[in-house]
């Protein structure tokens, strides 16, 4: 199991609702830790995700939090961007 | 004048609160004494003409790097406050040197501290993560020569970013990245819209490669990078004690100052550009360090990282003429 994949929101407020539901879940603002993510979108034109709102789901450590998405998370994909 | 112990004191943030007039006090981060001058209401630092830097209490290095993130000293001085191993990094990584820190205040993009790597050293796991240090940070007044060292490898397929060193807000040094099937490193220059301007490996050694749908083992294995930069610009890129890169002629540094802005990413803006990979230590010199330096960095890898981390796995690495 990857130890970090990521699910794809295709608006805006849901990413940000998914995010407030996150960050309360694991308690966030904690101590250093002010955010869980930031907010970031797929930027290459070419892929069908294109300006989707990118959430990452994290299957370990101080804030795993896989167990709040339920479906839909992916691997992360290298055609999301154009370095 | 009354002159009290002297002391291990850390960090310039480690000086006495309430110290009295000529208090002396060794601080390590900097190698000399100091002394409290109460008429000035200052501590006075007094530099030696060479500052020698010790790595492991064998290995002395002639001058001391502007910064040293060593995960064997995760605040900067001892392995008191390194993490457990498998422990989210949501604190502060120290450098050994000048106090600098690095950080992350996104729990996403935290990496995590592991013990039990090359030769049971710990080191710090990035996937999609990365540390900031800022821009603001450091190196004053240095727009030229360098010299970056770390010990890293990457994980799996994935693209590694050592690290980028920041020109002004707007150029940035990417240290040293692998994506793909090789080693390179970066060069943005300012004022030209961040094309990026990079030296291509003509003639790559197959143990620095992965060849394609083959097992990604070689690329997973620990590496010493030493890249350096002369006062004529000219830019080599040490691995494993070998040259490859030479004579890669970059423009001039057009800023006014020059810092570190992160570990383990170019930028901290997107996650295409952070790294997969395990970092043991990065360091940083404000000059180029000679060819017998570089070897007492060979010396001091192999004595510290041990056997195994050639291509195949088996060797130590190779001693070189610089």
């Amino acid at each position: 199991m990857d130890r970090k994949r990521y699910k794809l929101y295709a608006t805006e407020s849901g990413w940000e609702n998914k995010h407030e539901a996150v960050m309360a879940r694991l308690g966030i603002p904690d101590g250093n830790t002010l955010l869980y993510a930031k907010k970031e979108t797929v930027s290459n034109s070419e892929s069908e995700d294109f300006g989707k709102f990118i959430m990452p789901v994290l299957y370990y450590g101080k804030w795993r939090c896989d167990d709040q998405f339920s479906s839909g998370v992916v691997d992360w994909n290298d055609d999301w961007y154009h370095l | 004048m009354a002159y009290e112990t002297i002391e291990i004191i850390a960090n310039t943030a480690a000086r006495p609160g309430t110290p009295t007039d000529g208090m002396i006090r060794y601080q390590q981060d900097i190698q000399s004494c100091i002394v409290y001058d109460d008429g000035a209401s200052a501590w006075k630092v007094f530099t030696p003409d060479a500052a020698p830097y010790d790595l492991d209490g064998t290995t002395i290095m002639d001058t001391t790097p502007l910064f040293h993130f060593d995960a064997d000293k995760f605040n900067g001085t001892d392995d008191t406050g390194n993490p457990d191993d498998d422990a989210t990094v949501d604190g502060t990584w120290t450098s050994r040197t000048n106090g600098i820190t690095a950080a992350q205040g996104t729990g996403g993009y935290q990496p995590t501290y592991n013990t039990g790597g090359a030769n049971g050293e710990p080191y710090v796991t990035f996937v999609n993560d990365n540390l900031d240090v800022g821009v603001n940070s450091i190196i004053p007044g240095h727009l030229q020569e360098f010299t970056f060292f770390g010990f890293m490898n990457r994980t799996g397929s994935n693209i590694m970013f050592g690290g980028s060193l920041a020109v002004d807000t707007d150029s940035v040094w990417n240290t040293c990245w692998m994506s793909g099937t090789t080693y390179n490193y970066t060069y943005y220059p300012a004022n030209a819209n961040l094309a990026n301007s990079h030296p291509d490996i003509d003639d790559v050694p197959a143990e620095l490669t992965i060849p394609t749908g083959g097992d990604p083992a070689n690329g997973e294995q620990g590496r010493m990078f030493i890249l350096t930069r002369d006062e004529s610009n000219v830019t080599k890129m040490f691995i494993d004690g070998n040259n490859r890169n030479t004579d890669f002629d970059g423009d001039d540094f057009d800023g006014t100052f020059f810092a570190m802005e992160f570990i383990g990413a170019v930028s901290g803006s997107g996650s295409q550009f952070r790294g997969y990979h395990k970092l043991y230590e990065m360091a940083f010199w404000n000059s180029e360090l000679s060819s017998a330096e570089k070897n007492k960095l060979i010396t001091y890898v192999n004595s510290r990282y041990g056997t195994g981390r050639d291509g195949l796995g088996t060797g130590t690495f190779e001693r070189v003429a610089f």
